[in-house]
């Protein structure tokens, strides 16, 4: 751990280009966290320069020093408290006048302070010349020339930190109020100066005083002696808002920024103030009146393709590589807990969440560059008036957006809503969106109950649904919960720029990165915790006595086998018998081959195909899947390449193929049995029994007790509903995509299309999952209201799918 | 054309009234080592073309492509706060850019850059046109 000798933080306007100098100056020397109590962002690293160690505070992107923001009050409050040894304001020069409004301030702050002015170059392409040699002899700071984007001026930077640091104190800077001002400070700093515990500057205590700064105000009351300087402070500023008809905070502002304006024309030869730029002709069709709203739409729909479909790749990679190292450990270990625990917990669990990564990566990069390039402020720009229509501000509409991919980075977006009630709302809305691992659960059962001419509206009203029901729960947030002054939208619109790879990437990966964090260690211990509640207790008292009646399948296997292959050929062993082997080997690869060329077409069979099947299964005993098998095997027989093994050796091919037929038989009732054990175990867990346990509770949706464990399940993880839902109908490790869960479904007594639908509907709403959980804890910064939304969301889902259920009965579903 | 019946002290002393314009104006005392400051010269420009022909009205009121002056900023709050502190105060020259698709909010360029407001925002700033 370096020791710091020097600490510097940067300050400026947002979108001055601060956070580009600050990633140059510190590298991957960085880290972010937040201010203590508060969702503001703080961002520090290390730099070594001339053999001293900087620390480098990267303060929140701030307008102005005010007690009206919390980023405002977090920037002021570090200087003053913290002292840094140099603070470096990041000025943008495009944008100079406004910029110096800050630097004013910081100045009257009264530590020392050094200029970066950033990006003259593209100003100077502009046609305004800066005079950089007025601006430092006006303000008695140094000035310094970057571009961040360029990564120049870094070092020169540096070193003039390290000079002026070294320098003696530097000249206390002082704007002139005006007479009737000066005088009042005067007297407010001179009461002040009998207070010992102040170490504020004095000067800049008495204008805060004077303008009614509440946070000053709060400080002073505490302190001894405070409560006559208020009074006397208060007397100065009635005196000095009669005599200029405005409140104090309004003519200091104002002041400030005529003094600035006159510094602006002195040390820039400007075009015409109100030019328009190349950025403003972009926004000419970009926001136009008539092609604003489309061309936005336009650029969702590309977003969405963007992560969904390219993603998608990269997440089959992922959820194949999670099973193939799944298999590798499961065929390692011994079966038992331990295994069970690693493959089915972990591994199931936190495997599910890894192969999301590459969709929420794009979605960032997507986001980022959207950010990065300015279009952002555009969009906000143009869907504010829909949004303030249902209680909502107009930054809200991409985080939620973004929901329908993944309800956490949806919600991480919130950020961008600095208003904590406007913030609240979204958060609270914003699982309403439905997330893709939900979908796993509408495609399962749309498959399955509904014909494919309805599966799009179906799927199609569940996201209205969710829309909808943001759109009203929005509503009566804001109007209940959270009344109040909505977020002003005076937003700055910054210059279209293009964005550098570096900070694109940046930003994707610290979202990324806190996603797995968050995500990965949350769910690794709720999936551990779940897979406990779904294995123990060990010790059930099954139904019938699974292990003798594998004993017994194994035994009678073993009989039939020396009955009708080993005696007629007069073997003991199998093995004795090569060619016997060989043929056996090959044609059960031949088989499996065929297997799994029938099951790959057997999904893009459409859904007529599969309830025929689920008709004809239903009543029917496992006996019959094997005997479906044979026939299936029979018609095979036709298959060239199982003719070719034949006529490699006609006589032994009879015997092989009569010794596969059996052993695949015993594989099958084998599967069953243990498909049935682990169906009853499943029953008699503790996530069983809560399951039993609550159906009273889920009966009047329609719901049975399987569907209660699987959707308990589900609070780890969506995608999880489905392979629960999977373990509980005996199919053991399912896919989302095979007909054996549907068909298991129809068959179900308890399941309907109607009680589908509802089931549909109640996935929907209730809470998401546990890592979006963690991700509204962290972003709200409280138990209480983490605790609310899961409450309500149940209970929404609750009452939603019990309005549904009674609806579809009345209407004679 | 409106005009303003009363008398106004603007902040930096000058007086305006009906039908004429009079301002009395007070270099801001040099001390020593003091920054010097001016009046500034917008205020100036303000004062003097203000004129009989002046009107004041709100800055949602403009349309795209027109020009205000900003006369005075109304009400209190973090809203006004943070117009103020964009730079939107008296003398301040307003360009309206657009309205955005939906009608509100609208984009206006000041001091070189632009910036976004809802019209319910904008309505608080009295803005001068020709």
């Amino acid at each position: 751990m370096a020791t710091k000798d020097l600490t510097v933080a940067l300050a400026g306007n947002p979108n001055s280009g601060k956070t580009t100098i600050f990633n140059n100056i510190t590298g991957a020397r960085q880290h972010v966290g937040n201010y203590p109590g508060v969702t503001v962002e703080k961002r520090e690293g290390y730099r070594k320069f001339d053999d001293k160690e900087f620390l480098i505070v990267d303060l929140p992107g701030t307008y102005s020093l005010t007690a009206h923001a919390l980023d405002e009050l977090v920037a002021r409050n570090v200087i003053l408290n913290d002292r840094p040894d140099i603070i470096v304001n990041i000025l943008d020069a495009s944008n100079l006048e406004r910029n110096l409004y800050l630097a004013v301030q910081l100045l009257e702050l009264e530590r020392p302070v050094v200029l970066a002015l950033n990006m003259a170059d593209m100003a100077e392409k502009r046609g305004q010349k800066i005079n950089d040699r007025v601006l430092s002899d006006k303000l008695r700071v140094a000035v310094v020339r970057t571009v961040g984007n360029k990564n120049w001026g870094t070092n020169d930077l540096l070193q003039v930190v390290a000079d002026t640091a070294n320098e003696e104190k530097q000249q206390v800077f002082t704007i002139d109020y005006g007479p009737e001002i000066e005088t009042k400070i005067s007297q407010v700093m001179d009461a002040l100066t009998g207070l010992t515990e102040v170490t504020y500057p004095l000067r800049w205590l008495a204008i805060k005083l004077l303008e009614d700064d509440k946070e000053v105000t709060d400080k002073i009351k505490l302190v001894s002696g405070g409560a006559r300087i208020l009074v006397l402070a208060g007397a100065a500023r009635a005196e000095l808002k009669s005599f200029f008809g405005e409140e104090l905070d309004l003519v200091f502002a104002e002041r400030r920024y005529y003094f600035v304006g006159e510094l602006y024309r002195e040390v820039v030869v400007a075009k015409d103030e109100l030019a328009q730029t190349t950025s403003d002709k972009f926004d000419k069709l970009l926001t136009n009146r008539i092609l604003g709203l489309p061309i936005f739409l336009g650029v969702m729909w590309l977003l969405f393709n963007f992560v969904f479909t390219l993603g998608a790749y990269p997440q089959d990679w992922l959820a194949d590589g999670t099973k193939w190292l799944g298999d590798l450990i499961s065929s390692q270990l011994a079966d038992g807990d331990l295994k069970s625990l690693l493959v089915d917990g972990i591994i199931g669990g936190v495997g599910t969440v890894i192969s999301f990564l590459p969709q929420i990566l794009l979605l960032f990069l997507g986001i980022a560059l959207l950010e990065d390039t300015g279009y952002m402020a555009r969009a906000a720009f143009v869907m504010d008036r829909a949004m303030r229509a249902i209680g909502l501000h107009g930054k809200a509409f991409i985080p939620l957006l973004l929901g329908f991919g993944c309800n956490i980075p949806s919600i991480m977006g919130t950020r961008t809503l600095e208003n904590p009630r406007d913030r609240m709302v979204t958060i609270l809305v914003a699982p309403l969106m439905s997330c893709s691992a939900r979908l796993p659960i509408y495609t399962v059962l749309t498959a399955a109950f509904f014909s494919e001419s309805y599966a799009g509206t179906v799927m199609f009203s569940l996201y209205l649904l969710g829309i909808v029901l943001a759109i009203i729960m929005a509503w009566i947030f804001r109007k209940f919960l959270f009344p109040g002054e909505s977020e002003p939208f005076t937003m700055e619109m910054p210059p279209y720029h293009l964005p550098t790879w570096r900070s694109i990437v940046t930003h994707m990966w610290e979202r990324g990165g806190l996603y797995l964090r968050k995500a990965g260690t949350v769910i690794l211990a709720v999936s551990i915790l779940v897979w406990f509640f779904i294995s123990y207790p060990n010790d059930i008292s099954y139904s019938k006595n699974f292990d003798d009646m594998k004993a017994v399948n194994q035994a009678s296997f073993k009989a039939q086998v020396t009955e009708t292959v080993l005696a007629p050929l007069a073997l003991a062993n199998l093995e004795d018998n090569q060619k016997l082997t060989a043929l056996i080997t090959g044609i059960s690869e031949v088989k499996a081959a065929a297997d799994k060329a029938e099951a790959d077409s057997a999904t893009a069979i459409d859904d007529g195909a599969v309830t025929k099947t689920g008709s004809e299964a239903s009543g029917n005993e496992e006996k019959d899947a094997g005997v479906e098998e044979a026939a299936s095997n029979d018609a095979e027989e036709d298959n060239p390449q199982l003719i070719e093994l034949q006529q490699t050796n006609p006589t032994l091919y009879p015997y092989a193929m009569k010794y596969w037929q059996l052993e695949d038989e015993r594989k099958t009732a084998e599967d069953t049995l243990d498909k049935e054990k682990a169906a009853e175990k499943l029953a008699g867990s503790y996530a069983g029994q809560f399951g039993h346990f609550i159906e009273p509770a889920i009966r009047p949706l329609g719901f049975d007790w399987k569907m209660g464990v699987s959707l308990f399940a589900g609070f780890t993880a969506k995608e999880v509903v489905v392979s629960t839902m999977g373990t509980l109908y005996s199919m053991g490790q399912v896919e989302d995509d095979t007909q054996e869960l549907q068909t298991a479904l129809v068959a179900d007594p308890v399941f309907s299309p109607l009680i589908a639908y509802v089931f549909m509907v109640f996935s929907l709403i209730y809470t998401p999952c546990v890592a979006a959980m963690a991700v509204v804890r962290r972003e709200t910064n409280s138990w209480k209201w983490t605790g609310f939304t899961i409450l309500y969301s149940v209970a929404l889902a609750w009452v939603v799918s019990f309005g549904v259920y009674q609806l579809g009965m009345l209407l004679g579903y | 054309m409106i005009m303003i019946p009363n008398i106004t002290k603007t902040s930096a002393g000058s007086m305006l009234f009906k039908g004429k314009i009079e301002f009395k104006h007070e270099p801001w005392r040099t001390c020593k080592g003091k920054l010097v400051s001016h009046i500034i010269e917008n205020e100036y420009h303000y004062q003097k073309n203000k004129g009989v022909e002046g009107m004041v009205i709100t800055l949602n009121q403009l349309k795209p492509g027109e020009v205000g002056v900003v006369a005075r900023v109304t009400g209190n709050g973090s809203i006004k706060s943070r117009i103020i502190d964009m730079g939107i105060v008296a003398g301040s020259k307003i360009y309206v850019q657009k309205y955005a698709p939906l009608g509100d909010p609208m984009e206006i360029k000041v001091k070189n850059f632009n910036l976004s407001l809802r019209k319910a925002e904008a309505a608080i700033i009295e803005v001068e046109v020709d």
